[in-house]
């Protein structure tokens, strides 16, 4: 039953035939840069990287001010923004709505305004809630933070990390770019993606040296420790490449 | 080094290519093939041709086809007549098709010329909406029937499906890779039939019978062959010799049986692993090596071999006819395809049409390992699974049925899918989707087909041709499921780690570490303080002025890398150095591989920089080149005893280049004289230094050097990348190390994360498939990144 184990001598050769095309992932950062909206830094980086923008970039601007008040926590003035381009994006997107009504919940709970969420929660969400099972149990998720401490941690406490808001100003950010008929599809995720989840399926079948902090991305051997094989493997890091 | 890797399974295949040959010599098709090459003057036993030459042939062939199909000639005898009559007067019409034809020709770069050829008059480009009804021409029987339905809306362009007028040569082949695959990335894995390694001239035409007892009589020879070829990477170098061995079988019928003594030795070594490895997806995996291309065949026809005597073969292998008793459930027969499926194009797809129910019907379609028992109908013993049409039940490995579909009887397409993401069968009906029957398959899996009772006639579709079952459209679906998958496993990984928004913290990070090292410092800058504002939001973690400081440490970082690597890319080796000190103080004495390839570098622009004056005039040039290589001579013999200054190193290295008192005008091969003294001096340093150095790696590098000597005559020694023919360090090579010096010395990742993540991706992925795991092949970095 011993894993198979590929060596890091091994490893690294198969990383360095690999082919990579300094062309595709600048297009790549392209892409995430004008999905996300970093409208400046994709001009930045078109000039310095000969990478093209497939899209007028003009158009990040608007988005990118939706992205921004989101992540600063003001969710009214997003949905202003939003409705001014577009008011059919919420209207045809309940789910979007609700999360950004969920989201404004959970800025009351964070600034301690108990009275009006609560108001808000039973005029607003609740009435949603109905219509959808699944909206009631976020809902009711939601609701339960003001069961708990705000800043200890608890079930719910991540409703309140920037990650949260991250996650709705990334949706919201998908909608606008699908109603101005661009692909949404950011690819640099998907990369990422695909290196998680063939790692983890590596897991299963094979001792590889593997990503563990994407940021970093060293690559890190598993200590052999008991499932493994016989040899007492030392957990040693290095970088892939040359 | 396809052929190589693929040897097991298709000597196999060639062996059963042969078989089939045998019978098609009298064919009126093949007539037929012969008819439509001759007009192009493209003598049939060719075996070699150029490739202009083969793609007309293509082009011209499939322009044929098509004419020949939008004619929509209902007998085989109007149909030839009609085929042949085009050739001159369809030219627009040709040219038209040739668009069409040149993605598969381009997609597949390992298509063998010959097998363009045997296969040209085959290839038919689907046409936008048209609804072709296909001939289909029955070989055997010489009767013409069925057609697998209308083509359904034009949802594959560049679809090719072989076009039934040309069948009997070998149809099954499998060239092209069927549609529904290229969802997949099977695509990059799909190993076209025919490129395959096949021993020996062709087989002689030898009727099945007697190959199969001469197979017995090799029996012995077998069992040594199969346990060399265990050896896994033995067939190497037997190179496809047998190009075009379809044509050319006639011309060369003699003291050919080794073609066919190969086939049954991989035959039998197949199966010889199965007893081994049976747990192993991957046995059939089609590399030699790992971390080669892998590289999969697909099942084309139903084995000639894997059958018993109670069924008989149509001559394209592709329609079995029961022909045994039909009294008793011991009756019941049994045939596999000729290779398993494998798992790595993540869904497989055939299909079965019922051309006769015979007396009962008793017809059962599915999968199974290699070694069951194939008196037996598919889904009766373990490790075999079928649906049978006479009650609609479906088998899995025991003689009771469970109920699953509806019956089904002539006429009928029944369409068999497996899915390896969870190792599931499904079936069809008629083009409709039945639903999931089985489940935990275990490979390897072949497809199979088994019969009961007299009369009954099945011919599978293993995609050669238009499924009726909309496949591409159930992958498409696949896929998506497959990334959902994906999705929520990563949404319940974070969830338990309580960290939702992992990935897009993360990317950002990567995005900005790649704009840093690849130097784009603008960029960097910008994005950097576009982050600014996100991350002063964020409590408890980095704070502004932090993040900022840091990135601009870090863009000028590359600032200074660029440099750097600028100056020692123009040659000039001291400021290089002369920079380095000052911007990364201690890492030149830090670095000694690093200093000594600037070094090394330093010497060879020296005498670079010497010789250059020095052949100025031609006239001379000649008389100083053998002086050149006097000094080489005196300095190779006194390295030794000649001392330089005992001075710093870094004194030394960073003497300007050269002192030269006299013009250009006046004495250029002085002043080219006194450079390369200076050069010969530094070596002389050179050697002085390094003379204590046992380590094999600084000799050699600077005998590679010095070696610069010998070549300080040619005209290249000016260029970029140093001198012609001499292994002397180049300015590159020098840059990039320093470069990576810098990286490691400021603890920086030597590549870029965002690239090591692609390139983990890329192997990680690849090392999936290579252990079968189907559902990589829904993942596809090449496609889904675009």
């Amino acid at each position: 039953m011993a894993k198979k184990v590929i060596s890091k001598d091994e490893w690294n050769a198969r990383l360095a035939e690999v082919q990579v095309d300094r062309d595709d992932l600048n297009k790549l950062i392209m892409n995430y840069l004008i999905i996300e909206g970093y409208k400046d830094a994709a001009e930045k980086f078109s000039q310095e990287s000969g990478a093209k923008p497939p899209v007028n970039l003009e158009s990040i601007q608007n988005r990118m001010v939706v992205r921004t008040a989101i992540q600063r926590g003001h969710i009214e003035e997003a949905i202003e923004r939003v409705n001014d381009l577009n008011p059919e994006i919420l209207d045809t997107n309940p789910k979007l709505f609700f999360h950004l009504q969920q989201q404004r919940l959970i800025e009351y709970i964070r600034e301690g305004r108990v009275m009006e969420a609560l108001e808000f929660a039973q005029e607003e969400l609740a009435p949603r809630g109905e219509e959808n099972p699944e909206f009631l149990s976020e809902l009711e998720r939601t609701m339960s933070l003001l069961a708990f401490e705000l800043n200890s941690p608890s079930p719910v406490s991540d409703l309140l990390t920037p990650a949260q808001r991250q996650k709705l100003a990334s949706e919201l950010n998908s909608a606008l770019l699908l109603s101005q008929s661009q692909e949404k599809d950011p690819k640099l995720p998907a990369l990422l993606k695909m290196c998680w989840w063939a790692q983890q399926q590596l897991d299963e079948r094979c001792t590889y040296p593997k990503i563990k902090d994407f940021t970093k991305a060293e690559l890190v051997m598993e200590p052999m420790g008991a499932v493994g094989g016989g040899s007492q493997g030392s957990s040693s890091s290095a970088v892939a490449g040359a | 080094m396809a052929q190589r890797e693929n040897s097991r399974d298709t000597d196999r295949l060639a062996h059963e290519d042969h078989e089939a040959d045998s019978e098609n010599d009298t064919s009126l098709v093949h007539d037929f093939i012969h008819a439509v090459r001759r007009p192009i003057s493209r003598p049939s036993t060719t075996t070699t041709a150029a490739p202009s030459n083969t793609s007309l042939t293509t082009t011209l062939a499939t322009g044929v086809s098509s004419i020949a199909s939008a004619t929509s000639v209902d007998s085989v005898s109007s149909l030839e007549g009609a085929s042949i009559r085009p050739i001159e007067s369809s030219v627009s019409s040709v040219e038209q098709t040739s668009l069409n034809v040149a993605p598969f020709v381009r997609h597949y770069p390992q298509l063998p010329l010959r097998t363009t050829q045997n296969r040209a008059s085959q290839q038919h480009p689907h046409r936008q909406g048209a609804a072709i009804p296909l001939p289909e021409r029955e070989d055997s029987s010489r009767t013409r029937v069925i057609t697998f339905g209308t083509l359904k809306k034009a949802s594959m362009p560049n679809r090719a499906f072989a076009l039934s007028s040309s069948s009997v040569e070998k149809q099954s082949r499998m060239v092209t890779l069927p549609s529904y695959l290229r969802h997949t990335t099977f695509v990059q894995h799909f190993q076209p039939e025919g490129t395959s390694p096949a021993n020996g001239p062709p087989t002689s035409p030898t009727d099945r019978e007697s190959s199969k007892r001469r197979r017995l009589l090799l029996d012995d020879h077998r069992r040594r062959a199969s346990t060399y070829l265990l050896t896994d990477s033995d067939s190497s170098g037997e190179e496809n010799s047998s190009g075009g061995s379809s044509e050319t079988s006639s011309g060369t019928s003699s003291g050919s049986s080794s073609g066919s003594e190969s086939g049954s030795i991989a035959h039998d070594y197949h199966h010889h692993r199965h007893h081994n490895h049976s747990h192993s997806h991957s046995h059939h995996a089609s590399t030699s090596k790992e971390g080669r291309p892998l590289r999969y065949l697909l099942p084309s026809r139903w084995s000639s071999v894997e059958k018993t005597d109670k069924t008989e073969l149509s001559e394209d292998d592709l329609q079995v006819r029961y022909t045994g008793p039909g009294k008793a459930d011991s009756d019941a027969s049994a045939i596999r395809a000729n290779r398993p499926i494998p798992p790595q194009c993540g869904v497989y797809y055939y299909e079965v049409l019922i051309k006769s129910n015979g007396q009962q019907g008793y017809i059962g379609i599915g999968a199974c390992n290699a070694n069951v028992a194939l008196d037996r109908l598919p889904g009766w013993e373990p490790l075999s699974w079928g649906y049978h049409g006479d009650d609609g039940n479906g088998f899995e490995g025991c003689g009771n049925g469970r109920p699953f579909g509806p019956v089904f009887t002539t006429g009928d397409v029944i369409g068999c899918g497996i899915n390896f993401r969870d190792m599931s069968l499904f079936y069809t009906k008629n083009g409709i989707y039945l639903g999931v029957a089985f489940r935990n398959l275990k490979g390897p899996l072949y497809p199979t087909v088994g019969m009961r009772t007299s009369g009954e006639i099945v011919e599978a579709n293993f995609g050669q041709r238009e499924f009726v079952f909309n496949i591409d459209e159930y992958v498409k679906d696949e896929k998506m499921e497959a990334w959902q998958s994906l999705e929520d496993n990563l949404q319940k990984e974070a969830a338990s780690k309580n960290q939702i928004g992992i990935l897009s913290q993360n990317l950002s990070k990567l995005v900005l570490s790649y704009m840093i090292h690849h130097g784009y410092s603008e960029s960097a800058r910008q994005f950097a303080s576009d982050l600014a504002p996100q991350s002063s939001n964020q409590k408890g973690h980095t704070t502004h002025g932090s993040n900022e400081f840091d990135c601009a440490s870090m863009v000028l970082d590359t600032e200074h890398r660029k440099e750097i690597r600028k100056t020692i890319l123009l040659g000039d080796i001291d400021q290089a150095l002369i920079m380095l000190e000052k911007n990364y103080p201690g890492i030149t004495t830090s670095n000694e591989d690093m200093l000594l390839q600037l070094r090394c570098r330093k010497f060879v622009e020296m005498v670079s920089s010497a010789s250059s004056p020095l052949r100025a005039l031609d006239n001379q040039a000649l008389a100083k080149n053998s002086e050149a290589s006097n000094f080489e001579d005196v300095e190779m013999q006194d390295q030794h005893n000649t001392g330089t200054s005992d001075g710093g190193a870094m004194d030394v290295d960073c003497k300007p280049l050269g002192i030269n008192t006299t013009t250009n005008e006046e004495a250029p091969q002085l002043e080219g004289l006194g450079l390369l003294k200076d050069a010969i001096q530094y070596g002389q340093f050179l050697q002085e230094q390094y003379k204590h150095s046992r380590r094999a790696s600084v000799k050699t590098m600077l005998i590679d050097a010095f070696s610069v000597l010998a070549y300080s005559d040619t005209g290249t020694s000016n260029g970029p990348g140093g001198h012609l023919g001499s292994k002397a360090v180049s300015r590159e090579k020098v840059a990039s190390t320093v470069n990576l010096a810098i990286l490691a010395s400021q603890h920086l990742p030597t590549t870029a994360p965002l690239e090591t993540v692609y390139r983990q991706a890329n192997v990680a992925l690849s090392e999936l498939t290579r252990q079968g795991v189907g559902e990589a092949a829904f993942f596809d970095l090449n496609h889904d990144l675009e």
